[in-house]
């Protein structure tokens, strides 16, 4: 009977459960779903890490490169961060060219990385004006059960403590790069947290005595329904570093 | 159906709108309209970065407009960079708003949208320049905040920031800005008059 409600009014469905404080998969409203984070599984990659959130689950390698760095900012490197949802995650998604969602989600594993300050980018240039690291690092969404944006940004910050990077020496003379046998981790200044919420828009409420409520931690029903979403990425200190929220109604 | 071209000291954009019209099948919604927008800037072709401020603005406007209204529509924004002079973003959502207005699509409220910028000494400046902006970007501890307002109750519909800010320097930018976007929507009703009044 609840099955049938569920595909029939999935909106209604969701807000009965929240009017009695609880979800459909039986959390309270500001439960977040369990985290399983495991580094360094990928043997064939410079760095990487799996991170399972309830169902949601996202790998994430590294891979680097040496490339000349620009002259603009010839003592730093490159990161390019790439988020491919793949056609298994989830019905919805179909085989070809990165959606909007997918190039925005990239840009926002970008804009993290650079306002976080979680790396340096001098750090990934070992010879100023000739030799610079450039870090690929591709975001696979494996399955998709709603909150990307918390996956991915753990995803992406343990595969950076993972990353060994070998020692790189440049020759003047000979004009030769030479790569060290010996690799090192890269420092990782700090790690940024991401919170995702959804947010319902409820006309009368028992539970709560504001206007719209939030889930914390959301599944792919739940964001489908959502008026709008906000996530914060914060860092250990408490600071706020990226902010994002999309609107249906005014919070 | 509806075009602007707003200039916020040297940032120029200029904004057609479309709608609503006919939609591709793949995009169609049963229940409401759908917002498409398709940002061009200056120079270069179609990048990442782009996608990012057509669904900024999207997401800004399809909580403006009525589309339940319109249900298996359309309204297409195209907005065009003309030089960008610091505040590109919020340019572009308040281009787009005038447009919507001139075009006629019904709208629940206006939206405003505000840049601001907040240094690593806790100053905030709001609608920086360029220079400012790109001093922000560089400097270690200092933030961008964009916030877009609605015209009712000068909540905010979206927001999006970078960069290390406090909690209460958020709620402080948040709080200045409000004031702003009240400028902002004054300013729409100056323009929205003047062209009523030309046309009478």
């Amino acid at each position: 009977m609840s099955l049938e409600f569920q595909a029939l009014l999935p909106e209604e469905y969701l807000i009965k459960h929240i009017e009695t404080g609880t979800r459909p998969d039986g959390r309270k409203l500001t439960d977040r779903r369990p985290v399983s984070i495991a580094g360094d599984n990928i043997k064939s990659a410079d760095g990487s890490a799996i991170v399972k959130q309830g169902n949601t689950t996202v790998i994430c390698g590294i891979k680097a490169e040496l490339a000349k760095p620009t002259t603009e900012q010839p003592d730093q490197g490159f990161i390019v961060p790439n988020i491919i949802l793949t056609p298994m995650c989830h019905p919805n998604i179909k085989l070809g060219p990165p959606s909007a969602t997918a190039q925005e989600l990239s840009t926002f594993l970008k804009d993290v990385v650079h306002a976080s300050g979680c790396l340096n980018l001098t750090d990934l240039c070992p010879v100023p004006n000739r030799v610079a690291w450039v870090l690929y690092i591709d975001v696979v969404c494996l399955d998709h059960d709603g909150n990307l944006r918390d996956a991915a940004i753990a995803a992406l910050i343990a595969a950076l403590n993972s990353l060994r990077l070998p020692q790189v020496t440049f020759d003047e003379e000979l004009e030769q790069i030479s790569v060290s046998k010996s690799k090192s981790k890269l420092k990782i200044l700090c790690n940024p947290v991401c919170c995702s919420y959804s947010v319902f828009h409820l006309e009368s409420s028992e539970i709560t005595s504001e206007e719209n409520t939030l889930l914390a931690d959301p599944t792919y029903a739940e964001e489908e329904v959502a008026n709008s979403e906000i996530s914060f990425v914060i860092l250990e200190k408490g600071e706020i570093c990226v902010t994002h929220q999309t609107g249906d109604r005014p919070i | 159906d509806g075009s602007c071209m707003l200039s916020s000291g040297d940032t120029t954009v200029v904004c057609a709108v479309y709608g609503p019209g006919e939609v591709k099948p793949s995009k169609e919604l049963i229940h409401k309209a759908c917002v498409d927008v398709v940002y061009r800037s200056r120079v270069g072709n179609a990048g990442i970065e782009d996608r990012k401020q057509e669904i900024f603005i999207e997401k800004s406007c399809s909580s403006a407009i009525l589309s339940v209204l319109h249900p298996r529509t359309a309204v297409t924004v195209n907005i065009q960079e003309m030089h960008n002079g610091g505040g590109l973003v919020a340019a572009c959502v308040n281009a787009t708003c005038l447009a919507l207005l001139d075009a006629g699509v019904p709208m629940r409220f206006l939206i405003a949208c505000i840049h601001c910028v907040v240094l690593a000494d806790g100053t905030v400046t709001l609608d920086p320049s360029l220079k400012q902006q790109a001093k922000a970007r560089q400097q270690n501890g200092s933030a961008t905040l964009l916030f877009t307002f609605e015209s009712r109750t000068r909540a905010v519909i979206s927001s999006h920031t970078e960069g290390k800010v406090t909690q209460v320097k958020l709620q402080e930018a948040v709080t200045m800005a409000q004031s702003a976007a009240d400028k902002v929507f004054s300013f729409y009703r100056l323009v929205i008059a003047r062209k009523f009044s030309k046309e009478l």
